[in-house]
């Protein structure tokens, strides 16, 4: 299986190095923006399949990232992380963005961030592969 | 007096008999006495008619006249004429009727032919005096009357033998007119069988000649009870001077005390409302004190959530970095161990020199210690965790959402199987749960509160220090709108003085890093602002406490129980 990218979006530096130390033995490709801005660019350079941001964020919410990614790259799954859990504001993430799975901040390591990240992946490859399969089919009864 | 004797007389003559006018004329005119006019009629119309016209002192009445016989004639001018001096003037004959007439209103009575001048003379002056100290009498009477009859208040005269000898118009309208001559037990009380009262101040004013003053309940006579104010004090005595009879005088206080007892009332009701006002007064500042702490508590949950995940994050690295440094120290010791055999002189000062730095460094202890330095850290994380949990849960303010019906019985039951590991060496359980409980409310949130007091009940038996288990009771039953669910143990209870501080956040008895003091103010959030409900506590030192929680029960049930209800009273 490919090496999947993962882009982790949250306007505190330190949450993106805890992060990058914590997947150390992940076998991912790991990109990292401290804005939403700044995701963008990078969706736009790099091939990206999985997005974690976070919600509060100056400028640009993650809410309003999310949007924008789930229109412009449908196929990326799309995970919150944030302490923002106000029941409004899950519904409306979950409504509007689309999100895969929503990680509340703190974080469990080992028992949450890391397997969600693997389903994340693995719901992901079943998408291609079911891609993949609709093409063939698509071609062969063309 | 001298006036009077010196007076003159105006005098009328009624008689028939013209010899007996002539007679009476001349025996006047010998008696010397004075006299004004004489003037004589024959008959009762006549005379009427004379006395409407001119004024007279005295009439001189044979009774017997050719339009109206004996009495008759009497009362006819007595009536009419109250104030006349009546003397009759009779035969012989007739002597009882005489008698008669003097109840009658005449002063004197003359037998015709047995009396001289002198005689009549004497009965004119005694029969005019007389008259004029009966009406006197008489007036001071009516005057007394009047007097009697004007007092307001209920006026009787009882007797030694507890019989009304008088009454006044009050008494009367109030107990019947016909109550004079009965017994007063009889009137007052409506007891026929005699005098049921072994206290009573009339008989006590009649044994000890004293003003005695009592209030009592009295039936009047349409049976309506009143409350009257009464005095006794004796009128009568007798020879010996004892007392013979007592007026009592009483005032119809029903009004008044039906007043006082309405204000009473009253009183009590606005006690009651006033009791009520404080109740929700400090339900008020409790609600208004959690919302403004769930405020606060949002907000750095917030806050904190970031810095704590990241470094919490981060320890969870560091773990894995320090197991692999402790298995690539592993891989190094092996290659010293390998060097020292084989007893290379090259390398014995570096080792040494390792070695030394190991100690110094103390990396045995290190080594040792540094498992429990991440078990206890991890610890700590969690302990943070779990407070910014709690700090959350304040901040779910949303109301009605994931309502649903839910067995409070199987509340109870799941948190038991949760709360089990942490209650069973300490507590025994004891249920005692009615058949079903459905309540209107949010599982998740009840369950919460369940496990908050389940675990507080095991902690006070725990802190009580005792050998043997305590008891946990948990008992459910439904009373009026109310799914009610009661748990009480025997723990060490609460102080009388912090009993009103428990639902208060941030307040705990329990030692640092024992209790947030979030639990039960959560429970109180949940229960009453979100769930509509109430959460009561009960405590006594050393005996228990015992916390009730009421839900709303769901509307199914609430119907149910009305109609069962209804179906009983019926």
């Amino acid at each position: 299986m490919d090496k999947r990218t993962i882009l982790f979006v949250d306007d505190e530096e330190k949450v993106l190095k805890s992060l990058r130390r914590g997947l150390l033995d992940e076998h991912y490709d790991m990109l990292f923006a401290t804005s939403g801005k700044e995701a963008l660019r990078i969706l736009e350079e790099n091939e990206v399949h999985i997005i974690v941001t976070d919600m509060r964020m100056p400028e640009m919410s993650g809410l309003e990232l999310l949007r924008v990614v789930k229109e412009k790259y449908p196929r990326i799954v799309r995970i919150a992380l944030s302490g923002y859990t106000w029941v409004a504001t899950l519904l409306k993430a979950i409504n509007e963005g689309e999100i895969y799975k929503f990680i509340t901040k703190p974080w469990n390591l080992d028992e949450n961030l890391i397997s969600v990240l693997r389903e994340a992946v693995e719901f992901y490859n079943q998408q291609t592969a079911q891609d993949a399969l609709l093409e063939e089919a698509n071609t062969i009864q063309e | 007096m001298e006036a009077e004797t010196k007076r003159s007389f105006r005098i009328l003559i009624v008689e028939d008999d013209q010899i007996d006018v002539k007679l009476l004329k001349r025996q006047l005119s010998q008696s010397r006495l004075p006299v004004t006019k004489v003037e004589q009629c024959e008959c009762l119309k006549e005379a009427l008619e004379q006395l409407a016209t001119e004024q007279y002192d005295v009439v001189l009445l044979d009774m017997n006249l050719p339009d109206s016989k004996g009495l008759e004639t009497l009362t006819a001018i007595s009536s009419k004429y109250p104030h006349l001096t009546i003397i009759n003037v009779t035969g012989s004959s007739d002597e009882g009727t005489a008698l008669r007439a003097l109840a009658n209103g005449s002063q004197d009575y003359l037998i015709k032919c047995r009396f001289d001048p002198y005689v009549l003379s004497k009965s004119i002056q005694y029969s005019v005096e007389r008259k004029k100290n009966e009406l006197a009498l008489l007036e001071s009477t009516g005057k007394l009357n009047a007097m009697l009859e004007a007092i307001s208040d209920h006026m009787t005269i009882i007797d030694v033998n507890l019989s009304i000898i008088r009454a006044n118009n009050t008494a009367k309208a109030t107990f019947g007119d016909d109550i004079v001559g009965k017994k007063c037990y009889e009137v007052f009380h409506h007891d026929k069988n005699g005098c049921m009262k072994n206290h009573c101040a009339i008989k006590e004013a009649l044994v000890d000649g004293k003003v005695h003053q009592w209030e009592s309940e009295v039936t009047d006579k349409n049976g309506q009870k009143r409350q009257f104010c009464s005095t006794a004090n004796v009128v009568f005595w007798d020879q010996q001077g004892k007392p013979e009879a007592v007026i009592e005088i009483s005032r119809d206080v029903t009004q008044t005390k039906e007043a006082q007892k309405n204000l009473v009332k009253a009183n009590k009701e606005l006690e009651k409302a006033n009791r009520e006002m404080k109740m929700m007064q400090s339900q008020l500042v409790q609600n208004e004190k959690l919302a403004s702490i769930g405020q606060l508590a949002a907000g750095v949950a917030h806050e904190m959530n970031t810095p704590v995940g990241f470094v919490a994050s981060n320890f969870v690295t560091l773990r894995k970095y320090i197991v692999r440094f402790q298995a690539m120290f592993g891989e190094y010791e092996d290659l010293i161990n390998e060097i020292k055999k084989h007893k290379n002189k090259k390398y014995e000062d570096k080792i040494k020199a390792i070695e030394q730095s190991w100690k110094e460094l103390r990396m045995d202890f290190i080594q040792e210690d540094i498992q429990s330095l991440f078990n206890e850290s991890s610890e700590g994380f969690e302990r943070v965790t779990s407070i910014i949990q709690n700090l959350r849960d304040f901040s779910h303010i949303d109301k009605g959402e994931d309502f649903d019906e839910y067995d409070l019985n199987k509340a109870i039951n799941t948190t038991l199987k949760v709360a089990k590991n942490e209650i069973k060496y300490n507590a025994e359980i004891q249920t005692d749960l009615c058949e079903t409980l459905p309540v209107w409310c949010n599982k998740g949130q009840v369950n919460q509160v369940f496990l908050n007091i389940l675990v507080n009940a095991a902690q006070a038996i725990k802190s009580k220090e005792q050998k043997e288990k305590g008891n946990i009771l948990i008992k459910t039953y439904a009373r009026d709108k109310w799914g009610v669910c009661e748990i009480s143990d025997d723990g060490t209870g609460i102080p009388p003085h912090i009993l009103n501080k428990i639902f208060d956040p941030f307040f705990t008895t329990k030692p640092a890093g024992k209790g947030t003091g979030l639990g039960l103010s959560v429970s109180y959030d949940i229960i009453v602002n979100k769930q509509n409900g109430q959460l009561l506590v009960e405590s006594q030192v050393d005996k228990g406490t015992k916390f009730t929680i009421k839900l709303p029960l769901s509307r199914k049930e609430q119907e149910e129980k009305i109609l069962v209800e209804t179906s009983t009273d019926g």
